[in-house]
């Protein structure tokens, strides 16, 4: 199975070296697609520096668009079977990347990233984390553990049952409505996070354009 | 004339000054700037001179005038937020497009 690792970056000069470092050592150059989703600082050029394919958005559109962009690349142009999402900061441990391949190559469709609700996690994260999941669960009967969750795997064929509307950080709910809504079956594995201070792209604007959205994904 | 009226006035003839500067600068065409100036200029008169709009109490057989302003004001705004959103989300889905094609095409250059 042929799988692309698509990492999306938004301003990430500071991060995306060190994290392509570990990512290059552990699944090659030519499996990794960077989606600079206009950065306004060095991003490009350190990643087109590594020699890595980088598709550059002109203008920032936001997550969810970037993540359409590397889909649509990698089953178009590259010919994958499976993509796994992981976020330019790195947060997401490289190492946990055999899990997720492991899982697609079992034949999972949909593979989940769920980080651990420690001490690590901010108090307001943990809540509003739970709060989405419960509300999908109240919904659909789908208790998807950590929906906002940017470390996520799906073959070609549930990209086509998913493909998402959002442009933004609501894309990942988005995409667990359409998990839920659609009645596609789903794995979820543990994963590692780092947490870089308070640097985090979601915000509460984000959240209160998930509530605004969501009769709408609901509908549609 | 009550404060509420001149507040109206200077707002309204604001927005004629704000469609003329647009119609200037070629950002608006002359038929839509005469729309909106006309209409405008309409709804000045109406807010001034509230007798010149009997006709309008009875047509529509309300007491005050205030009551028609409202519901038609009501009316036109849904109207442009409406058309707005629509206009926004197609220039949205346009301009991602682009960007995206534009983004894959480059990378297969190189």
């Amino acid at each position: 199975m042929k799988i692309a690792v698509i990492i999306t970056a938004y301003n990430e000069a500071k991060y995306i070296g060190r994290f392509l470092t570990k990512l290059e050592a552990g699944v090659g150059k030519k499996n990794i697609i960077v989606v600079n989703d206009g950065s306004l600082d060095n991003t490009r050029k350190i990643v087109r520096e590594r020699g890595v394919k980088c598709l550059s958005h002109m203008v920032n559109l936001g997550k969810g668009a970037a993540m359409k962009t590397g889909c649509q690349y990698a089953f178009k142009k590259m010919g994958a079977d499976a993509v796994i999402f992981m976020d330019g900061d790195d947060q997401h441990e490289v190492g946990d990347l055999k899990h997720f391949k492991q899982a697609l190559n079992k034949g999972a469709d949909i593979v989940l990233g769920v980080r651990q609700l420690d001490a690590k996690m901010p108090l307001m994260r943990v809540l509003g984390n739970k709060s989405i999941s419960i509300l999908i669960n109240l919904l659909f009967r789908h208790y998807i553990a950590d929906i906002p969750s940017g470390f996520k795997a799906m073959t070609r064929s549930a990209y086509r049952k998913i493909i998402w509307h959002s442009a933004g950080y609501e894309v990942e709910t988005e995409i667990a409505v359409r998990i839920a809504k659609g009645n596609l079956n789903f794995t979820e594995i543990p994963i590692s996070t780092v947490y870089h201070g308070k640097e985090y792209g979601f915000n509460m604007l984000d959240a209160v354009r998930i509530l605004i959205k969501l009769p709408y994904w609901l509908w549609r | 004339m009550l404060g509420i009226q001149i507040l109206s006035v200077l707002f309204i003839l604001f927005m004629m000054y704000v469609v003329r500067i647009h119609y200037k600068k070629g950002e608006l065409p002359k038929v839509e700037a005469m729309s909106w100036l006309l209409s405008l200029f309409a709804l000045g008169i109406i807010v001034a001179v509230e007798s010149s709009a009997n006709f309008l109490r009875r047509i529509f057989e309300v007491n005050r005038l205030t009551d028609v302003i409202v519901i038609f004001a009501f009316m036109g705004s849904y109207a442009l937020l409406i058309e707005n959103r629509i206009q926004i989300n197609k220039l949205r889905q346009k301009l991602e497009k682009v960007v995206r094609d534009k983004a894959i095409k480059q990378a297969d250059s190189k």
